[in-house]
């Protein structure tokens, strides 16, 4: 068995040399490790010493330390906002216990394709901010799409916009203890009667998230009864692959399905 | 590597290898309350308090839990069974018992944040734990039981 060294910087400094050598595992909550294995990895940066645990939630956005647990950031909510889009994502998204180990970071770092985390980041417009070999803010689009940023670097915190929404969140799972083929996120005003910022992202199509921004353009600005006139048809092409939920063209089937519904749901009872 | 661990009060040392699973540690050193169940983080057999979290210790590095805090079941009482344990009882929550151990730790951290929790709160922090008996309804009321009395006992 390959040697496997644990290094445990005290502060932010050290452990961006640390990780900036591209050869070293980061260490967070640990559970997308232990799934992914050890396979090609002999150093690993355990980052619980540092300091990146603390959580801002302000009326216009939201700062989180990498380090956050999913449960750190579920209670860093005030009671009246249990139906902000982050909280309801984050609850479903694993266990209770699994959520007091799963870290903001990781989840983004790891981006494993069941993520309930990256749906609500995308939507938010969130960007990450990285130490070491590519230190700097980036948005959270350019951090899963281009790899070089990944190796080298860390995830330090994560910043997204905060407003009042009405949100929803869905996870195309078979039982509640799964991982979801897909996940669909809808944000928009809370405007009842037009349909206002409305944004929409899928997380688990071939291209790992698809941001449906043609039906987007479609409906924001209209009354919500526009739902009635639109061939959805048209507007709802996704390419999600094969799984052990189903088809590609099963899980196409049904995530036309929850997003009319969720659309539907958003629009009210004027539909 | 070896270092020393806090299981339940009291600092002890351990010898384990950079990828064991905390799950692995505490068994091996005698700590059998903490059972190892499916080893992927989805039936709760096997959690403890780290830190005075809930987590799954087979979801938890050895290496990593370095100078934490770790209470399994047996460190809720060091004599006589706690209020929640008599509940479990009481309420006829323990059938063959495998999960019994993380269902208790289940309802102490959750009565740490919420001494009154209702049905909802109970299902939702007991998320975690798999009962292979299938045997929830006694479980949930064995949970409002305890709330109850741990709230009487102050």
């Amino acid at each position: 068995m390959e040697q496997l060294n644990w290094y445990y910087p005290e502060d932010l400094s050290e452990a961006a040399r640390l990780i900036s050598d591209g050869n070293k595992a980061p260490h967070s909550g640990g559970t997308a490790l232990i799934r992914r294995g050890f396979r090609g990895i002999q150093s690993i940066v355990d980052l619980s010493r540092l300091p990146m645990r603390n959580i801002e939630v302000r009326s216009e956005n939201i700062e989180i330390g990498a380090m956050s647990t999913y449960n750190d950031i579920i209670q860093a909510f005030p009671a009246t906002e249990c139906d902000h889009v982050l909280v309801q994502s984050l609850l479903n998204s694993a266990s209770t216990p699994l959520r007091n180990r799963i870290t903001a970071g990781g989840s983004v770092a790891a981006f494993p394709a069941w993520s309930d985390f990256i749906g609500p980041l995308l939507l938010l417009n969130a960007e990450v901010e990285l130490i070491g070999r590519g230190a700097g803010v980036y948005s959270i689009q350019d951090y899963l799409t281009q790899r070089e940023l990944r190796a080298g670097s860390l995830i330090t915190r994560i910043f997204m916009e905060n407003y009042p929404h009405i949100g929803l969140h869905h996870r195309e799972t078979r039982t509640q203890v799964d991982y979801p083929a897909f996940t669909i996120t809808i944000t928009a005003g809370r405007n009842r009667d037009v349909f206002q910022d409305l944004r929409i992202v899928v997380v688990g199509s071939k291209d790992r998230f698809h941001r449906m921004e043609r039906l987007e353009d479609e409906l924001d600005g209209k009354p919500v009864t526009h739902l009635n006139s639109i061939n959805f048809e048209d507007f709802l092409v996704l390419d999600i692959p094969s799984r052990k939920h189903g088809s590609s063209e099963y899980l196409q089937h049904v995530a036309k399905t929850a997003l009319t519904w969720m659309l539907m749901k958003i629009a009210g009872e004027k539909v | 590597m070896k270092t020393k661990l806090t299981v339940n009060g009291k600092l002890i040392s351990v010898h384990f290898s950079p990828r064991d699973r905390l799950l692995d540690v505490l068994r091996k050193h005698g700590f059998t309350e903490v059972k190892e169940g499916c080893r992927d983080g989805e039936c709760g057999a096997c959690v403890v308090l780290l830190n005075g979290k809930l987590v799954n210790s087979c979801q938890v590095l050895a290496a990593s839990a370095m100078d934490t805090e770790v209470t399994t079941v047996k460190g809720l009482s060091s004599e006589s069974a706690t209020p929640i344990q008599e509940a479990f009882v009481d309420s006829g929550a323990v059938q063959c018992g495998f999960c019994t151990p993380g269902m208790v730790l289940a309802t102490y951290a959750l009565l740490q944040e919420n001494p009154k929790p209702d049905a909802g709160h109970i299902r939702q922090a007991l998320d975690g734990n798999l009962c292979r008996c299938t045997g929830y309804v006694k479980i949930i009321e064995a949970v409002q039981l305890a709330a109850l009395r741990t709230k009487h006992h102050g």
